[in-house]
């Protein structure tokens, strides 16, 4: 059932209603705004496309404050939402001239510009200096909301960093050792990171494979009712000399763990093609939490395109949630789909195996997808290609020097009278890169780190 | 690979070699080849551009107090107004101004003394009053504004397109230059260099060998057998996220011991400096100075609260106790010149460049070179420059 929206806000003045909960991007979606921003120099639309706040395409001003990422922030009541870029409008922007002109724009042009005349030099980069800058200071109320009102220090035996199943997993193990340390764990979202959209089962902690989402509830109730592990909503910034701060919004963490467990996940990759940064190319997981959580259409027309079963699987998932799945294009060339993928033939959208896709068309969103065997119309493109780890504070913990190959476990403390701090660390779930999700792995990973303090990651990587 | 750059020295021996690919190793080894020098190598342990060269805050100035900076770095600020024409390739250098802040009488009083002492020797500064440099900065903090020394034909430039120009252009001119080659042992005897040593195992012959290794030249210092105070020391800097242009001149501030500009794109780029020296060697940012920048900066520019933080880093530099650069030749050695000791090696790259090569090829000390001898180092005749924004330790 949709969800009632009886949350009032304004987009660009307009006043619109949203579901409770809905993030901002997603609010937006919902009411057919699918531009959400626009590139810096080009000007070209760009809109909701991770669903994580990892891509950088949708920051949009609330409330006075810019840059705030579409896709991971509520909507609240009252709340004033603008866009950034265009004139006069985003949605409708002169300024996307430049991205017509852009065969005499190339990447790095304004470094051979008028390299012998200054005074144009000045001028277009002051020209170059106000489109780019577009975005507005903070309003004096923004800045206000915005500045920490209290910062809260904390140490602790295991801080878990990322609340998806496998930080949800390593927490509740810890925290059910003998020698009861105290545990944390922070997440910017809590919602279970992407198990919830993850089409691929998971092995449990007997090996057997059950759904994610499942699994999701079954941890996430622990932890619920467990009152030895302290939940911290935020985003951790970094592993600096030993310290984890933690961005909570008017609450600023200062954490200092006595060791750690890496849970933060894995990110989807794009593919390249001809503008693949058009608003209706979404990836994967993205696609899939847009339909669960909005429970409405996506979009008119859906064609997946991947290069391996979760493709199908991805394409199965949202025709069970009542999207309109047309196609799915398949890189790989022509076998038993069926046998492979485990998709039912009753699944009623066209599979075209050894397909690429090669473009899209379309002024301001997707309308046509030109692949390798013909074009398909379609306002929605999306993809489930290959994941990379979210490694960042992997190489927090393992960068010391410069060009330096010693991957210890120091902290590297930067400041000459501090002695390094071995920080024992353990990396979990698919943030390992690896793509089978094994519950067992990561009790036995979270026992090595409480007992024999945790791994030398050069090993596990 | 970038275009020019080898992984492997071509000849087994040479004219000159350089070490470090920084914006002063290629600043020199294009002059050296402007000049007609020929067999030149450049070898760098890293990527050309790696070290401070690829991290520095991008200010030009020569408004300095003593005449030692003043004469040294006017000559490249002269420079840097036609180097991107001279070079061919867009320096992205903004003549939009560089102001010395004054935030206290005191400090207006050293700027309005350097101010006559420029007037003096002809060098271009003007003193701001408080109505003019609150002008001039609308969106700093009143309580912060003073005064300034204003040099309106000083700016920034960007520090890779520096880099980038002169090594195309040195590579151009027939310049080697060889990256991921770290120097492990320096072969000399009787008083002069023969050959460097490389971690791959092959030996370089030179007959000139030249140390603009940055934060690493102290190490190349003992390889050669010399000894000149430097420390290494860590300086962090941030970039936060474009927004609307609110600062058009570069600035420093005595104050807060920081400097800042807003680059083209609208991103505020700066540091600060603690008082006392970070002598390690990480390239990772610290809490401590990311909260010592952040506090400072938006005290400084109010409208900065609520912007987000882009990056962070820190990179290292060799400095002496004066914070001047270390310039020419050694006793112990008569073929080995130095060129490190920089903490503003970015602004005086054309003029070291140009000065270094004039010595290398005529023995020649210009006199603006001179001030900045290794000798000042060992007799402890400091140079007293009072218009820095890092802490001197005299």
């Amino acid at each position: 059932m949709t969800p009632a929206r009886n949350v009032a806000f304004t987009l660009d003045g307009r006043s619109l209603r949203a579901a409770a909960g809905a993030t901002v991007a997603e609010a937006m979606h919902s009411h057919g705004v699918w531009t959400v921003s626009r590139s810096v120099k080009y000007h070209r639309p760009r809109g909701y496309t991770c669903g994580v706040g990892a891509c950088g395409n949708c920051p949009v001003t609330v409330n006075g404050l810019p840059g705030v990422t579409a896709c991971t922030r509520p909507i609240k009541p009252g709340d004033e939402v603008r866009r950034e870029l265009g004139l006069p409008t985003t949605t409708f922007d002169l300024l996307r001239t430049a991205d017509l002109l852009r065969k005499w724009l190339p990447a790095g042009f304004q470094f051979r510009l008028f390299a012998k005349r200054p005074v144009l030099s000045r001028i277009s980069g002051r020209m170059l200096a106000i489109l780019a800058g577009g975005g507005r200071f903070p309003t004096d109320a923004a800045m206000r909301e915005a500045t920490v009102a209290s910062v809260r220090e904390l140490t602790v035996d295991v801080l878990v960093i990322g609340g998806g199943i496998s930080g949800m997993r390593a927490a509740l193990t810890a925290a059910e050792h003998p020698d009861s340390p105290t545990v944390a764990i922070v997440d910017e979202l809590w919602e279970g990171g992407r198990a919830r959209w993850r089409t691929e089962a998971v092995r449990d902690e007997t090996g057997r494979s059950v759904p994610s989402a499942d699994v999701e509830a079954r941890l996430r109730s622990a932890l619920d009712t467990s009152s030895a592990v302290l939940r911290i909503p935020g985003i951790a910034l970094g592993l600096l000399d030993g310290l984890v701060p933690v961005d909570g919004g008017r609450v600023r963490w200062e954490i200092r763990p006595r060791s750690t467990v890496l849970a933060t996940g894995s990110y989807e990759t794009t593919l390249l093609f001809p503008n693949n940064d058009r608003p209706g190319v979404i990836l994967a997981d993205a696609a899939v939490k847009l339909a669960v959580r909005t429970d409405a259409p996506i979009g008119r027309r859906i064609v997946v395109a991947t290069d391996s079963a979760r493709g199908h699987q991805v394409a199965e998932r949202l025709r069970s949630l009542g999207q309109n799945v047309v196609a799915v294009l398949d890189s790989r060339p022509v076998r038993d789909v069926r046998a492979d993928t485990g998709t039912s033939p009753a699944a009623g959208f066209r599979i075209e195996m050894g397909s690429t896709v090669l473009g899209v068309a379309g002024w301001s969103k997707v309308r046509r997808i030109r692949h390798s065997s013909g074009t398909v119309a379609a306002d929605v493109l999306c993809l489930a290609f290959a994941r990379r780890p979210a490694e960042e504070f992997a190489l927090h913990a393992n960068y010391l020097e410069h060009g330096s190959t010693d991957l210890g476990t120091d902290t590297g403390s930067a400041r000459q009278d501090a002695t390094p701090v071995r920080m024992p660390t353990i990396v979990v779930g698919s943030a390992t890169g690896h793509s089978q999700l094994d519950l067992d792995d990561i009790v036995d990973a979270t026992h090595r780190l409480l007992q024999q303090g945790g791994d030398d990651l050069t090993r596990t990587r | 690979m970038l275009p020019g750059v080898r992984t492997e020295a071509p000849n087994s021996g040479y004219a000159v070699v350089i070490i470090g690919a920084g914006v002063q190793g290629l600043a020199l080894a294009y002059e050296l080849a402007k000049r007609g020098q020929r067999d030149v190598l450049v070898v760098d342990g890293s990527w050309p551009g790696s070290g401070a060269s690829g991290r520095n805050g991008e200010l030009i100035r020569s408004a300095f107090s003593s005449s030692e900076w003043s004469d040294f770095f006017d000559l490249s600020l002269d420079r840097w107004q036609t180097l991107s024409a001279e070079l061919d390739s867009n320096l992205l250098f903004n003549r939009d101004g560089y102001a010395v802040l004054a935030s206290t009488d005191a400090q207006l009083h050293s700027l309005d003394v350097d101010h006559r002492a420029h007037r003096v020797r002809g060098l271009r500064s003007e003193l701001l009053d408080e109505s003019e440099a609150r002008k001039l900065l609308p969106a700093a903090a009143p309580a912060l504004v003073r005064g300034a020394l204003y040099q309106p034909h000083g700016g920034y430039a960007h520090h890779d397109s520096v880099v980038a120009g002169y090594l195309e252009n040195a590579a151009r001119l027939g310049v080697h230059i060889v990256a991921g080659a770290r120097v492990v042992g320096i072969n000399h005897a009787a008083g002069r260099v023969t050959a460097v040593r490389l971690a791959d195992g092959s030996t370089i012959a030179c007959e000139t060998l030249v140390n603009a290794a940055g934060g690493e030249a102290p190490a190349i210092n003992e390889l050669a057998g010399v000894s000149i105070e430097l420390i290494q020391a860590r300086l962090e800097m941030i970039v936060t996220q474009p927004t609307r242009p609110f600062l058009r001149p570069g600035v420093a501030s005595l104050e807060l011991l920081g400097y800042c500009h807003q680059t083209m794109r609208g991103e505020f780029v700066g540091g600060t400096e603690l008082a006392t020296v970070d002598a390690t060697s990480s390239l990772s940012g610290t809490w401590e100075l990311l909260r010592d920048m952040a506090t400072k900066f938006v005290r400084l520019f109010p409208a900065l609260a609520g912007v987000r933080l882009l990056r962070h880093w820190a990179g290292t530099v060799s400095q002496t106790r004066d914070l001047a650069p270390v310039l020419g030749h050694v006793e112990e050695l008569d073929n080995f010149i130095v060129s490190a000791g920089w903490v503003y090696g970015f602004m005086g790259a054309p003029a070291a460049g140009e000065l270094l090569a004039e010595l290398l090829l005529t023995r020649r000390v210009d006199p603006r070179l001179a001030p900045f001898s290794a000798a000042r180092v060992r007799q402890q005749d400091w140079i007293r420059e009072g218009s820095l924004v890092v802490e001197a330790s005299l």
